[in-house]
């Protein structure tokens, strides 16, 4: 055990480090923020991500010989500690890097690798994610969009739902039935789909928030090429945990833990600048243990998150584990932003616009953007059985 | 960056979790065995199997390992309700290798390395709290102990105490006292725990010399020791909600009701998930805890202390309170014998440190770096 950084991962922070202070704008995060439309801000990230991969640091992790640096799991860490630590942006073709991407190195072809991979890594292709359906949400495996095959083409037909990004995005993994009469688990299909194929709708949905994020997907009589299809035909529900093993695990945990932890600094700061007519927020005893809860629960989820790193270094393979993960970060990264509105008075309710407003209203957006953690990539019910059945061996 | 045990480590947890499967069964307390009696009888089996001198320096005949070593036998003690004379007993060894001159080290830990010499930590006091600055117990000017400990395990038969005290000028200080020394009086308590026999010990104008007195009078020697024992209460207690897990686990999938075992619930399964990710992240604490007693500089010590033992301490309220209810009717019996670990749970938990008072600390510790980052 230890967590000294060796020599070599101090100069890969070093070099992180230094291209970032150069790529950001002068007074990045200070005085110059993201745009607040919420269009030209996905252009905007879209372009921050290009400059990421024009430096050479877009999918750091990924074998050489798909592009990446062959970062270790280490310096994988090291770079979103950095990236957090400049407040840089997120990227928005995360589906593109972090589940297309890692679903085609474990079950894609060769072809389908050489094809798909680089231009996830330039940000020049960005994916979404055609899982959920309006009848097939925790109930994943029922879903009832087809695609059947017709000569050389699967002709594809039905509804996908929450697919965030779909509107900027060129490619879809999708998962189709192909065997209407097997088992439900038996007969689904994962795929790659052109955005721009005809017949194609998209239609945007507004979250909670305001927000436009995540949309519905019509797809009617699409007809794709059957070298699409990603592992054998009817193979799709086991290719589909491999994605979701990624995006419930500790590498998507460690960047989301180290956004959250910015959010926490910036409320205990806040927090010591708010007067309640009893002196500061900070002050008070009852608000000092809330606000010590979550910076505990946040640090140990950092802790949770090398944990798995090693066993990864060690060669275990991400699992049902990984719910594990899901579940406690989702749920300690809403109490924090619970906890937010209710500590700063007033004007911890004013939104971003308002003159009056803390911290840009950061917090009162947290705090509706933060019901969908516990809702999306699987709900914690749904997580919950999962660990129960697959981690603990309690009977179905 | 590494943050797992090595092939070793896991080795030695191993064996320590059979030997004390077999020698330490929670049977054994169940059927109303005398927690002095069962300890007399396991101290000359961890003995042998070297466990005393785990953190004893080479030089003095032990194995020179550090609190990561420990880490998981503790969480293997936890887990067995070993009684604390045990941990107390490893823990003075690395305490008084760090804070201790030549003559003491020679003087006391080769037998300690041996598991020849008991030690009872008298820390806790009525009104004391939690603080190396907070306990009354002190010297006079001419070197004469007054003040009364409660909670202090095995008291009746250690050879020694280790014993935090204020010095003439108001210092926190760490003796090193023989039990029998004039002035001492120990008496049993009714304490919660009962896998443990507890004492309050009375001291009268006790004679202390300066070779009793274990480094400088400092807050910061004082504050070292109790976040050594509270990182090792943390690993206790992460072994007694590991234990308390799987035998829960072990009853909700035999358990029949409605024509199925009642694992097969929803609402049983869900609070099981909700134990296994609490006890896991609660493990995390410990272990990074554990690595930062050995390696971190003192800010950091501190901090990872204060997070492993308020997390801690959280898990345990919340695991053994669900794995009692779990067990319905069967979980409120004597004879279930959950109510063993509860009650050990319960003690740990609120000595060394209750969560209030190491968020407390947490939070003060996370101002201070932010305004330096500042």
């Amino acid at each position: 055990m230890d967590f000294n950084y060796s020599e070599e991962e101090q100069r890969f922070r070093s070099e992180v480090r230094a291209w970032l202070a150069d790529a950001l704008p002068k007074g990045w995060g200070k005085t110059v923020f993201e745009p607040e439309d919420e269009d030209e801000r996905a252009h905007f990230r879209i372009d921050w991500e290009r400059k990421l991969y024009e430096g050479g640091w877009s999918g750091i992790s990924w074998p050489k010989k798909y592009g990446g640096r062959g970062a270790t799991l280490v310096e994988q860490g090291i770079f979103a500690e950095e990236l957090a630590r400049a407040q840089a942006p997120e990227g928005i073709n995360v589906i593109g890097r972090n589940l297309a991407a890692t679903t085609l190195m474990h079950h894609g072809s060769e072809a389908q690798r050489e094809r798909y991979l680089p231009k996830i890594l330039s940000a020049d292709e960005i994916w979404c994610q055609g899982f959920s359906e309006p009848n097939a949400g925790s109930d994943l495996a029922s879903s009832r969009c087809r695609a059947d095959l017709d000569g050389d083409e699967f002709v594809i037909n039905g509804q996908k739902i929450w697919t965030s990004f779909a509107q900027y995005s060129q490619w879809c993994i999708l998962l189709a039935r192909t065997d209407q009469s097997a088992p439900k688990h038996k007969g689904l299909s994962f795929f790659l789909v052109d955005m721009s194929t005809p017949g194609i709708t998209i239609r945007p949905l507004t979250q909670i928030s305001g927000e436009k994020e995540f949309n519905e997907t019509f797809f009617e009589n699409v007809r794709i090429p059957k070298e699409n299809l990603v592992g054998e035909l009817n193979d799709g529900w086991r290719i589909a945990m491999t994605t979701l093993s990624y995006e419930r695990g500790a590498e998507d945990a460690l960047a989301r833990q180290i956004r959250f932890k910015q959010e926490l600094d910036l409320l205990i700061e806040t927090a010591g600048q708010v007067e309640l007519g009893e002196g500061k927020a900070i002050d008070n005893p009852a608000v000092r243990q809330r606000l010590a809860q979550s910076i505990v629960d946040l640090e140990l989820m950092r802790m949770n998150c090398l944990r798995e790193f090693s066993k990864a270094i060690k060669g275990e393979k991400p699992g049902p584990e990984s719910s594990m993960m899901k579940l406690y970060w989702s749920h300690v990264a809403q109490d924090m932003a619970d906890m937010s509105i209710e500590i700063l008075g007033p004007e911890g309710l004013l939104m971003q616009g308002d003159e009056d407003a803390l911290a840009r209203g950061r917090f009162p957006m947290s705090c509706l953007q933060s019901r969908a953690f516990t809702i999306y990539s699987g709900t914690s019910e749904i997580q919950r059985n999962i660990i129960a059945e697959r981690v603990l061996g309690l009977p179905k | 960056m590494n943050f797992d045990f090595n092939e070793e480590q896991y080795m030695f947890q191993e064996t320590v979790r059979e030997s004390l499967s077999a020698e330490y069964p929670i049977d054994l307390l169940r059927d109303g065995g005398d927690p002095v009696a069962l300890e007399a009888e396991l101290w000359p089996k961890l003995a042998e199997l070297g466990l005393f001198s785990l953190l004893v320096p080479e030089e003095q005949g032990g194995l020179g390992l550090t609190a990561v070593d420990l880490a998981l036998i503790a969480e293997e003690f936890g887990a067995a309700l070993v009684p604390l004379t045990v941990t107390d007993t490893i823990a003075a060894s690395l305490v008084i290798a760090k804070f201790g001159d030549d003559a003491q080290k020679a003087k006391w830990l080769e037998d300690l390395s041996t598991g020849g010499l008991r030690v009872a930590f008298a820390v806790y006091e009525k009104d004391g709290g939690y603080a190396a600055e907070g306990f009354a117990s002190a010297l006079t000017a001419d070197n004469r102990l007054n003040g009364k400990k409660l909670l202090v395990a095995g008291a009746d038969r250690a050879d020694l105490l280790l014993v935090i005290a204020r010095d003439a000028a108001g210092e926190p200080v760490l003796l090193v006292v023989d039990r029998e020394r004039a002035g001492i009086s120990v008496s049993r308590e009714e304490a919660l725990d009962i896998s443990g026999d507890y004492y309050s010990i009375g001291f009268d104008n006790v004679a202390i010399a300066e070779e009793d007195i274990l480094g400088s009078a400092s807050a910061a020697n004082v504050t070292y020791v109790l976040d050594l024992l509270a990182t090792i209460a943390s690993l206790g207690m992460v072994g007694i909600g590991g234990r308390l897990l799987d035998v829960t686990l072990d009853y909700v999938k035999e358990r029949v009701q409605f024509g199925q075992p009642i694992g097969a619930f929803q609402a049983i399964k869900h609070r099981c998930a909700d134990m296994a990710v609490d006890l896991n992240t609660a493990r995390s604490g410990a272990y990074y805890a554990a690595w930062a007693m050995a390696s971190a500089d003192v800010d950091e010590r501190e901090r990872a202390v204060s997070m492993a033992k308020s997390k801690a301490n959280r898990m345990a309220v919340h695991v053994m309170r669900e794995a009692i209810q779990l067990h319905g009717g069967m979980g409120y019996t004597w004879e279930m014998a959950l109510h063993f670990h509860y009650r050990r749970g319960r003690l740990l938990g609120t000595l060394y440190g209750s969560t209030e008072y190491h968020q407390e600390r947490v939070l003060a510790g996370t101002v201070a770096l932010l305004a330096a980052e500042q």
